[in-house]
């Protein structure tokens, strides 16, 4: 019955947990790779068993991890909080969910192939990925576990996008839609205009891989990146949005202050979402294959709305009660640390950098600032926040700082150093590197860390154990939240809710029902004051 | 409902905007494509919404659902034609038997899909007047 | 900016590092102050005010944002136009002599160099290990191509890398502006020896480059 229920609660969590548990085979895939390049001439491991290794890592990372999770996420909580009842589509949205897991399975299944798993990296550049550079059938196996993976999440997304448009509860306008909602619906609008462009460039790759030839020459190298970054470039927000939602929510609750400047964040969501449908380019500055002018106006835009999303950070803090929860503080570290993957990407953005910086590690630091100090920061912020809703017991505060500092240690010891060794010249995707002076010292480090990141992880698993075992009951509303989703119970019934809904005014509708209360309550004392005075 | 497609429109808009300042500034075939190909989906998405319902492209609060609907708990015929695709797909580097198995578990799936359907329906039409 | 004339790749690129680096800096400096400082004056205060919008401040700070945005682009913009007369041109170069062609050739997994006309033929990545040599303070020309996969042709010294892409030959114009060793890289991922694909680069003063190339590269640099 769990496995078939269409409801929208039963799907989101169903998908979480498989990407969570991609998210930890993706970890141990990093694991290894960081165990070989401890020392420069690492013999753990074979070349081609490292090239599996990165290839998977970032492929399970991206396709299965970051991305259903951020869709799981908008599944869970976008309905609650506009107010609907169910899913619009809930079948289509149950066999995405499926069809993602058959993708994700087929990927993996690389992993037993004589050839070996993919190898060509997550972006499987033409021709490098084609049937002559990288025959066999892990290749294979990837190139049709993203078709699956891509064509589940895109229908996943487009049952968002119906449900945010047509079962909005009476009074939830367009404007009046919570900030993480706003968050989805830029995100499940980018994955309806981008993911169809992978499936075509993945289908395509597939026929040529075949005998085909589809792809060819100079032009063939570059479609092939045009396509595949259409689709890689706008998938690397829909792996910011949501989490930003996150953040956002933890940092508006924690600090008893609806969310600051609505109107203008409305705004930056639309413009940032269509810049960063509009910068894929800049992927391919050193290719000669594009107007690098072009996209390095768009990249250097995006400072503008991201620039908003801070401003609304320190407005909402000004002025706040804050309680410095664990999802407040991590809410408030992805904020800190998405700065470093946010300026680092205002560098690169700069075709002149980007010459220096492409290919070296320094790429490899700047997207995991993004994705890894940043989303996932943004993840577990929402992780504390709604796991109280999700399944009636809060996590432990206790062991919640215990993994936040660790999680905050690792994570800037395995990719700080990274910056230094990409300056320095260290190139990404090697399974050995030179004698450098300095480099073996920094590797190390960053092994260290992995470590670190890998023990925060299973201090997370001890607390979901622990406070799922002893379950420390939430209540309705733990946090004094401020949108629908708090005005349930928790978890929530089938259809969501069985009270009637409070009115619905502003973005923060529960808000203004204790800001209202709190007025009545002054304006009595009042009286009454007054009263006593007559 | 109300309002539903309006976002979709403005970006849509906004994204067309940003897809001609791309043709205008380099003028790249496959950009200007593929700027076009994403415009077009969108606006099919807010197309579908409008034809539905007019009100998808007005202002204003939107109302409760106004016709009863049906209540799904479970779809097996969903669950069952995924694992056909998968199946099919997977079918393409393991055995051409598997595809042809994969499609076979598609046409179950989406036979039994309509048969879920088709008691939705009646059910709905039983609670009619 | 200085003068084109003995401009190479690395300066650009550390004359816009030396602008985005210190503005990097100071904002993420600014935001980590205001947020941590918030967060510190306003921790246990019990009556949150209710303010949410300050529409005409964010009004004037998008303004600003703009501004570091075009400022920024104005940077970028200028260097990309120095780089790409650096790169891009076959000018004729100041000194006597036209710029010397090198044909760069990259396949799995090793890089082959080539000096038409002379004779002389190096490999380096996984067969062996012998250098790029270069003259310094004269434009070189460099044909890049690919024989199997996409490559990228990477000297750090010069922070600039290009890639060689398969079907295409990619006409570049360097300058080295110092004597001396160093190292470069396959900076694109091309299969299973991509870690061996690197070289040296030995640049030297033109006078020795001569010499080099007259000898058929028999004297050592």
């Amino acid at each position: 019955m769990i496995a078939i229920s269409t409801d929208h609660k039963r799907i989101a969590l169903n998908m979480g947990l498989t990407a969570l548990g991609f998210f930890i085979l993706g970890g141990i895939f990093a694991l290894f790779m960081r165990a070989q390049l401890t020392s420069p001439h690492g013999d753990l491991m074979s070349n081609q068993r490292y090239d599996e290794l990165f290839t998977m890592h970032g492929s399970t990372m991206i396709y299965l991890f970051v991305t259903p999770m951020a869709l799981a996420l908008a599944l869970y909580l976008v309905p609650l909080q506009i107010g609907a009842r169910a899913l619009s589509g809930s079948r289509v949205a149950l066999a995405g969910f499926w069809i993602y897991l058959c993708g994700g399975l087929v990927m993996q299944s690389g992993w037993f192939a004589n050839t070996g798993a993919g190898q060509a990296g997550w972006t499987s550049f033409y021709p490098l990925s084609n049937g002559t550079y990288s025959p066999g059938v892990g290749q294979d196996l990837w190139v049709l576990g993203v078709i699956l993976a891509a064509l589940g999440e895109l229908l996943v997304a487009i049952c968002i996008t119906m449900t945010i448009a047509r079962r909005r509860a009476p009074g939830m306008t367009v404007l009046r839609m919570p900030v993480f909602t706003w968050t989805s619906l830029v995100s499940v609008l980018m994955v309806v205009g981008a993911f169809p462009m992978l499936i075509l460039a993945m289908l395509l790759l597939f026929i040529d891989r075949h005998g085909g030839h589809i792809y060819s020459g100079f032009t063939g190298t570059i479609d092939y990146q045009d396509l595949f970054w259409f689709f890689g470039h706008p998938v690397v927000y829909v792996m910011f949005f949501p989490y930003l939602g996150c953040a956002a929510e933890a940092v508006a609750t924690n600090a008893h202050k609806r969310w600051f400047g609505y109107k203008a964040f409305v705004a930056s969501m639309m413009t940032f979402s269509v810049l960063s449908m509009s910068v894929w380019g800049h992927h391919m500055f050193v290719t000669g294959g594009v107007t690098n002018g072009f996209f390095s106006f768009t990249s250097t835009l995006l400072l503008v709305p991201a620039g908003i999303e801070y401003f609304d950070l320190v407005g909402t803090l000004i002025g706040g009660a804050i309680r410095l929860r664990v999802s407040m503080l991590f809410g408030l570290t992805f904020f800190i640390q998405f700065l470093i993957g946010g300026l680092t990407g205002i560098f690169v953005a700069s075709p002149v950098l980007d010459y220096n910086a492409y290919g070296s590690y320094f790429i490899v630091a700047h997207f995991h600032y993004t994705l890894f100090a940043g989303s996932v920061f943004g993840f577990f912020a929402g992780v504390y926040h709604w796991f109280p809703k999700m399944t009636g017991a809060r996590l432990r505060e206790g062991l919640g700082r215990v993994h936040y500092v660790l999680l905050f240690i690792g994570t800037n010891l395995t990719f700080m150093p990274m910056f230094v060794l990409g300056l320095d010249g260290m190139d990404r995707r090697v399974s050995r590197y030179s004698q450098h002076p300095g480099w073996a010292f920094l590797n190390r480090l960053e092994t260290a860390g992995a470590g670190v990141i890998a023990l925060a992880v299973a201090v997370f698993l001890l607390n979901v154990l622990v406070s799922l075992r002893r379950r420390e009951l939430a209540g309705d509303d733990p946090w004094s939240g401020h949108t629908l989703e708090w005005a349930t119970s928790s978890p929530p019934p089938p259809l969501n809710f069985e009270r009637p809904l409070p009115p619905i005014r502003s973005y923060a509708p529960l808000l203004d029902l204790r800001e209202e209360a709190e007025d009545r309550a002054r304006e009595r004392e009042r009286g009454a004051a007054s009263e006593a005075r007559v | 409902m109300r309002g539903g497609a309006l976002p979709l429109l403005v970006w849509a808009l906004l994204l067309a905007a940003s897809g001609a300042t791309n043709a205008v500034w380099t003028g790249d075939p496959i950009q200007i494509e593929e700027f076009a190909g994403a415009v077009a989906i969108t606006l099919a998405t807010a197309g579908v919404l409008i034809v539905r319902r007019r009100e998808a492209a007005r202002r204003g609060e939107p109302s409760g659902p106004r016709d009863p609907e049906p209540v799904t708990h479970t779809s097996f015929g969903a669950v069952i034609a995924a694992i056909g695709l998968g199946v099919f797909v997977f079918g393409f580097t393991f055995g051409h038997f598997m595809i042809y198995l994969g499609m076979g578990i598609m046409v179950a799936g989406f036979g039994r899909l309509a048969l879920e359907l088709y008691h939705e329906r009646r059910a709905v039409r039983r609670r009619e007047p | 900016m200085p003068p084109l004339a003995i401009v190479d790749t690395r300066k650009v690129y550390d004359w816009v590092l030396s602008i985005y680096v210190p503005i990097a800096i100071g904002v993420f400096a600014l935001f980590t102050v205001l947020i941590v400082g918030a967060v510190l004056v306003y921790r246990r205060r019990e009556r949150p005010s209710r303010r949410h919008e300050a529409n005409r401040l964010e009004g004037s700070y998008v303004v600003l944002l703009t501004l570091v945005a075009s400022f920024l682009l104005y940077i970028t913009f200028t260097a990309l136009h120095q780089d790409n007369l650096i790169v891009a041109s076959a000018r004729a170069s100041s000194h006597e002599r036209p710029a010397v062609t090198i044909d760069v050739t990259a396949s799995r997994w090793e890089w082959t160099f080539t000096y038409p006309g002379h004779g002389i033929t190096h490999r380096s990545g996984a067969v062996g290990q012998e250098p790029l040599v270069v003259p310094t303070n004269v434009p070189v020309r460099i044909e890049l191509r690919s024989e199997d996969v996409i490559h990228s042709f990477w000297v750090p010294q010069l922070a600039f890398k290009h890639d060689a892409i398969p079907g295409s030959v990619q006409t570049l114009t360097l300058d080295f502006d110092r004597s001396g060793s160093f190292s470069g890289s396959c900076a694109e991922y091309c299969g299973l020896l991509h870690a061996y694909m690197v070289f040296t680069v030995e640049a030297m003063p033109l006078g020795r480059f001569d010499t080099w190339l007259r000898t058929g590269g028999t004297v050592s640099a």
